[in-house]
This record gives structure tokens, C-alpha cells and sequence, in this order.
């Protein structure tokens, strides 16, 4: 195809060309065939009412491509402001709002475009079967190899806006851990705790903690929230670094106390700005425990299997003991065996030596006794 | 620990409307059912009225507790459970229902005129989330994982156990080794003496 952006509708073209073979099918047609088939057919035909709906079709398919080739350009150009104003890195004039409903409203075109170019691959492989059956040979095939390349392209370019969104996502909240960082060389995190005195929520869960430390993660998972939380897997996991990370760099937090009265004016601050996300934070902390809590059990699960192949290992050692034993027990025995063996069969052979010898005595004895006497 | 009410509310005016609501009553007696069932509304437009977009919120009143989540379209989901019931996993339905509400139904079709928009998916999520440790992906991990280590300490026990056995075996397998050698001696010595008869 000619051109990359739009989608053109050559139906008219395509009219001309049928109206044309047309005339020749209809110099050709003998009587009867059912071979070839004209395209405005008598009601005869079996595919007769299939064919004027595919003409039908076939333009709508191009109106359907040619609005999904809108839908996407216009996606494309919301991503580039998203990407402009994800890109940009000053401290204040974020705009979180702006950006998640930018983010949401991408979404959802792109969840509409996806099914939109589903019902198009659907309508295709219609009108790609209708065609087989009508015997539409020549110009049927290439309209249907037309279809299925555009259907191909419009997809193609919707997974590349796709990746670009995620690329976009990413940045941003990169962005934001680096803002959040500078913020907090400004601003100390005990400030957060007398804001989290101040917040007038209701009774929060007893599951969640009220260390700072778990409050100063929230801090930076907030922005993030508003447009993401319903996204893809990357960000509970990037929230869950950015506590990992706050985790270990943060010093002495219990020393708040004391520090409390030192910098009302940054309190008040980030007050205002963390004012309506507490509750929120709540959530996701608690998110982050309950993962943090299944990382810790696999953990430990990985830890008894370890000691469980150790033990295994031991005893297969021994095992290799007892082997040895039973088998000097078989070679004793049978050592022993072939011992008992000979000498039975030299007891056996020296019987009736030995009863010769004791009868000639027992002559001699009584030889001697009568010679004697 | 269940859930009493499911209900998405418009939030954006005053007097918040409810566009769609589930409730299970089944643990009220048939009397005081309709009049519980107007509460819960009532309460909810209150909550809903009072929750910021983009916030979520958990009010616990007697001995109920109200999820709220609202969004910034202007919409809220709001939650009515017991106080066991987690608030993690009311929070993730929440959001789980908002967002297919909102796919289903764009922005126009309920900030006109107060319509009700019919969403039958409430009454399985309502009847599916009864338990949270079966319907919530993490809890039914969290279950899973216990119930292997579980099984792991079992199979460490058996393999101890297994452990003395074979030292028994290995006892008795040296005992058996040193009387066969000393049953291949003796019936060595029968053979080299000569004499006996």
C-alpha cells in the first residue's frame, strides 16, 4: 500500500472493474454453470443474497478502517502531550490531574480501538469466506489480501502506540521519585508525622502502622496513584522499590519529637499537599505490606526446603554406610558357607576312611587282646 | 465477615444519586429488611457526598464499616461491611468495579439526567467476595503459601523421623557385618584342624 497514514477506499475502481467483467462473464456464461457466477446474480444462484452484502461490506470495511486510522492518529497525538508534560521536571507545576485524565482517557482508546479492529478482523474473515464460496477468483482475492494487510497494519500500529504509552507511563514515574527525592532534601520526613496527627480521616485500620517511616512511602506513591493505579504490573512494583529505597536511606525517625517544632512553615506545606491523599496512603501501604508479607513467605519457604535438602544429604551418607555393611555381611556369609561346605564334603569323603581305619584297629585291638590272653 | 452493600453513586451535586446498588440482607429478619435497605442508601449518599474525587475512605459507624472510593469522573463506590472484613480487599473491589462501571458506561450516559445504570456483574461480585480469602488474588496467595509451609514442616518432621530410622539401620547393619565376619572365622578355624573327628 501506498500510503502509511490513511486508508484509501477504492471501491469505486473496484465497481468499475466488476461492471466490466461483468459484460464478459456474461458474453461467456453458458446456460446452467454453476461454475461461474455473476456479481449482481438472479435469485438462482445459492450465494445470490451473499453477494450484494459483501459489496456492502466491502465499503463498510474501508469506513471502518479508515475511523480506526483516525482513532489512532488522534491517540497518537493525546500520547505526545502526555509524553510532553510527562517529560517535564520541575518541582511544582506538576499536573497530576491533567495527566491522569490524559492517561485514562488514552486508555480507553485504546481499549476501543483494540475492539474496534477485532469486529474488522471479524468482517474480513466474513467477507474473505463469502468470496471463497461466491468464486470471485481474481479480484476477490486481491480485495481480501487487501483487507487482511490493512487489518495487519492497523494493528500493527496500535501495539507500537501501546508500547509507546507504556514507555511514557515509565518515565513519569521516574520523574517523580527524582522530584519526590529533591522535595525531601528540602523538607525533613518528620513533618509528615504531625501531618498524620493532624488528618482527620476516620479511624484508620489497625492494620496499617503509624511509624514515619511507612509514611514518608506514601509521600512518593501519590502521585503515581491517581493515573496508574488501575494500570499494568510495573507500578506496584516500582512503588514498592521506591519504599524499599526510602526504607534504607531513611535516618533516625524516631527522634521526631524533638524536631517537630523546628519547621512549621514546610509542615504546613506539605500538609496542604498531603492532605487529601492520607487515606489513599493508607491503601497502598497496605498493599505494600501484604506483598511485603508474601515476600517474606517465600522466603521462608525457601529456607526450608533449603534445610530440608541438607538433612537429605546427611542422611544419604549414612545411607551409603548401610550399603557397605550389608554388603561385607553377604561376602562373611558366604566366605563362611563355602568354608562349611568343604569341610562337609571332606567329613563326607573321610567317612568310610574312617570307618575302615577304626574297624581294622578294633581287629588289631582284638587280635592283641586274644594274643595276649 | 461480609459485604452488605455494593453501590456506585454520583457524587459530583449535592444530593448524591445512586445509580446502581446490591445489597445482601439475608442476615436481617424479613421486617426490618426494607428499612435497613434505605439506611444503607442513606448512608452511602452521605458518605458518597463527603468523599473527595481521587480519595478513598473508610468510616466506621457502630458496627459497620464504609469503603468509599471516589473518582475524579465523578462517580464513588461505596462498600458496606462488617468490621472484620479487610480493607485492602474492599478497596481493590472497589476500584475493580469502578473501572469496568466506567468502561461500560462513558461519562455522558450518567452525568445527564439521574438514570439508573443496570449492572448485573454487582450481584456476582457481591455473592463472589462474601469470602474474601477465596475471591481476593492476594489473600488466596497469603492461604496458599501458609498452608505449604505447613506441609513443609510436616515433611521435616518425617524426614527427622526418617533420619532416626536409618541410624538405627546403620547400628544394626554394623552389628550383623561383625558377627558374619566372626562366623567366617570360626568356620575358617573348622577347616584348618585336622584332628577332630
Amino acid at each position: 500500500m501506498s500510503h502509511p497514514t490513511t486508508i484509501q477506499d477504492r471501491t469505486p475502481e473496484f465497481r468499475s472493474i466488476l461492471a466490466q467483467a461483468q459484460k464478459s462473464l456474461a458474453r461467456q456464461r453458458k446456460p446452467g454453470s454453476a461454475q461461474s457466477q455473476p456479481l449482481l446474480p438472479p435469485s438462482s444462484q445459492p450465494n445470490g443474497a451473499a453477494t450484494p452484502p459483501t459489496r456492502k461490506q466491502r465499503s463498510e470495511f474501508a469506513r471502518n478502517a479508515a475511523g480506526i486510522g483516525r482513532g489512532i492518529a488522534g491517540t497518537m497525538g493525546k500520547l505526545q502531550r502526555l509524553g510532553e508534560l510527562a517529560k517535564r521536571k520541575t518541582l511544582f507545576d506538576d499536573r497530576p490531574v491533567e495527566i491522569a485524565e490524559l492517561t485514562y482517557v488514552i486508555k480507553q482508546d485504546l481499549a476501543g480501538l483494540n475492539q474496534q479492529i477485532g469486529a474488522l478482523q471479524q468482517l474480513q474473515r466474513q467477507t474473505g469466506g463469502s468470496q471463497a464460496a461466491g468464486g470471485k477468483s481474481g479480484e476477490g482475492r486481491e480485495e481480501g489480501e487487501h483487507n487482511k494487510n490493512v487489518v495487519v497494519l492497523l494493528q500493527d500500529r496500535l501495539a507500537g502506540v501501546t508500547v509507546n504509552f507504556k514507555e511514557v507511563l515509565e518515565v513519569r514515574t521516574k520523574n517523580i521519585q527524582a522530584s519526590r527525592s529533591r522535595q525531601d532534601n528540602f523538607v525533613s520526613s518528620v513533618s509528615q508525622q504531625s501531618q498524620q496527627q493532624g488528618s482527620t480521616a476516620a479511624r484508620l485500620d489497625p492494620g496499617r502502622t503509624d511509624s514515619p517511616l511507612y509514611n514518608t512511602t506514601p509521600n512518593r506513591g501519590r502521585s503515581p496513584k491517581p493515573g496508574q493505579q488501575q494500570s499494568s504490573t510495573p507500578q506496584p512494583q516500582q512503588q514498592q522499590q521506591q519504599q524499599q529505597d526510602v526504607l534504607s536511606l531513611d535516618p533516625n525517625p524516631s527522634s521526631g519529637g524533638a524536631l517537630y517544632q523546628s519547621n512549621p512553615a514546610s509542615q504546613h506545606q506539605l500538609q496542604l499537599m498531603e492532605e487529601g491523599a492520607g487515606p489513599s496512603n493508607t491503601y497502598i501501604a497496605q498493599r505494600g505490606e501484604a506483598i511485603e508479607a508474601i515476600e517474606r513467605t517465600i522466603g521462608e519457604l525457601g529456607g526450608i526446603f533449603g534445610q530440608l535438602a541438607q538433612m537429605v544429604s546427611e542422611q544419604s551418607e549414612q545411607i551409603q554406610r548401610i550399603d557397605a555393611n550389608t554388603d561385607d555381611v553377604v561376602d562373611n556369609v558366604e566366605g563362611a558357607q563355602r568354608e562349611l561346605m568343604k569341610y562337609w564334603s571332606r567329613v563326607q569323603g573321610n567317612r568310610w576312611l574312617v570307618a575302615k581305619m577304626f574297624g581294622v584297629l578294633m581287629v588289631f585291638f582284638l587280635l592283641w587282646v586274644l594274643v595276649a590272653g | 465477615m461480609k459485604i452488605l452493600y455494593i453501590g456506585i453513586l454520583r457524587n459530583e451535586e449535592k444530593p448524591a444519586i445512586e445509580l446502581c446498588a446490591e445489597r445482601d440482607l439475608s442476615s436481617y429478619s424479613r421486617f426490618t429488611r426494607t428499612s435497613v435497605g434505605e439506611f444503607m442508601s442513606l448512608f452511602s449518599k452521605t458518605v458518597a457526598e463527603r468523599t473527595r474525587p481521587g480519595q478513598r475512605q473508610d468510616v466506621e459507624e457502630q458496627s459497620y464499616t464504609f469503603h468509599a472510593y471516589a473518582r475524579s469522573e465523578g462517580v464513588a463506590g461505596i462498600i458496606i461491611s462488617d468490621q472484620e472484613y479487610p480493607a485492602l480487599v474492599a478497596h481493590q473491589l472497589l476500584g475493580k468495579i469502578l473501572d469496568e462501571f466506567l468502561a461500560k458506561y462513558p461519562r455522558s450516559a450518567f452525568s445527564g439526567a439521574a438514570k439508573e445504570c443496570p449492572f448485573p456483574a454487582l450481584k456476582e461480585y457481591i455473592v463472589k467476595y462474601q469470602d474474601p480469602g477465596q475471591a481476593d488474588s492476594i489473600m488466596k496467595i497469603q492461604k496458599e503459601l501458609d498452608e505449604t509451609k505447613i506441609v513443609l514442616h510436616k515433611t521435616i518432621e518425617s524426614v527427622l523421623e526418617r533420619g532416626e530410622k536409618i541410624d538405627s539401620l546403620v547400628a544394626k547393619s554394623d552389628g550383623l557385618s561383625a558377627q558374619s565376619k566372626m562366623f567366617y572365622t570360626q568356620a575358617k578355624k573348622q577347616n584348618s584342624c585336622c584332628s577332630v573327628m
